[in-house]
């Protein structure tokens, strides 16, 4: 399965309420769009390519931030911030010069720490990350898969 | 899913959902919230999406979604009131 | 799920993606709420989401009045990645609480 993206798919014209990732990417998408209608043709022919296993999950995201500086929390409520020096394809993380808060807000500096997967709640990323062209890969399988239904807004239950 | 064995257990599964589709269900899940709504979609993880659904917590009707998917892990059980 | 016939029954996942670029309401494990902009998943249920605000329910049990205090710690993250298997249920946004 590959990980789904709108990126490409929307108009240039929509990006009025956009943030900053979406600013930076409004210009690469006029090239993009050109670019899925071309693979469209290819890809009727049903060449099966090959994707490397990080690739089909958000795991390359994780692999194009090394470098950069990231908090993870964890599910044991401590929040660790540092630099990404590798990640693997079971999202285990490797930072250095990692900062360690606790939930009793002890801070505790370490340099290098590596955290299993399992542990991980939720990773703030940095909001200036091109999402475009880190997803583009894989927002252009899917929007070669057929539109299957319109999607209908469907209200909650009315109160009794 | 390629022995005969293996695969007839799968399509009565896949039956089982099949014929829920569509029918209001209470969905249960292991932390005891009752999800009660009219099942869209079921897959083989258990992955649900249904329609028009209330949640109910201890028998307390907490929250209505018009659309809601519900992660298979998380999923006890599904029930469907019985027709006919 | 051999015999399944193709546009007969949709998968989950892709009901899903009809949802991005919009704003969900996510629901976490241990009562912890999000609410932010779909970004990307994948089949995991990972997923990044945008100018999410983080609520936290915190139940505390007064044992002297035996009272229960529900408090909503709330904290706004501006990007996000959520591992999938925190997650319970993922919904548009509630317009009736």
């Amino acid at each position: 399965m590959s990980i789904v993206s709108k990126r490409n798919d929307r108009d240039i014209a929509s990006n009025s309420n956009t943030n900053i990732v979406n600013k930076k990417t409004s210009e690469t998408t006029t090239t993009t769009t050109t670019n899925i209608s071309t693979t469209k043709l290819e890809h009727t022919k049903k060449k099966k390519k090959f994707v490397a296993k990080e690739f089909q999950s958000l795991l390359c995201v994780f692999t194009a931030l090394r470098g950069t500086q990231i908090t993870i929390q964890l599910r044991s409520n401590c929040e660790i911030y540092g630099t990404i020096v590798n990640v693997d394809a079971f999202l285990n993380i490797e930072l250095s010069n990692a900062t360690l808060t606790n939930r009793f807000n002890k801070k505790e500096n370490v340099q290098e720490i590596l955290i299993q997967s399992r542990n991980i709640r939720f990773i703030q990323i940095p909001d200036k990350i091109d999402l475009n062209s880190l997803l583009y890969l894989y927002s252009k399988q899917l929007s070669q898969s057929k539109k299957k239904y319109e999607r209908t807004m469907r209200k909650a239950p009315s109160t009794k | 899913m390629t022995t005969s064995n293996t695969s007839n257990n799968s399509n009565a599964q896949f039956n089982f959902f099949k014929m829920c589709i569509g029918r209001p269900v209470v969905v249960k899940l292991n932390n005891g919230v009752e999800y009660r709504g009219i099942l869209e979609v079921v897959d083989g993880n258990m992955n649900i999406v249904m329609e028009q659904t209330e949640e109910y917590l201890n028998g307390q009707l907490k929250t209505k979604y018009g659309d809601c998917f519900l992660r298979g892990n998380n999923v006890l059980y599904i029930s469907a009131q019985p027709r006919k | 799920m051999d015999k399944r016939e193709e546009g007969s029954v949709e998968e989950p996942l892709d009901l899903i993606r009809l949802s991005l670029d919009e704003r969900i309401f996510v629901k976490m494990r241990q009562d912890r709420e999000l609410r932010g902009k779909l970004h990307a998943y994948d089949q995991h249920l990972n997923m990044i989401l945008s100018d999410v605000e983080e609520t936290i329910k915190v139940v505390e049990k007064d044992e002297e009045t035996d009272e229960e205090i529900i408090r909503n710690i709330k904290r706004n993250i501006k990007m996000l990645f959520v591992r999938g298997d925190g997650v319970i249920l993922i919904s548009p946004p509630l317009r009736t609480s």
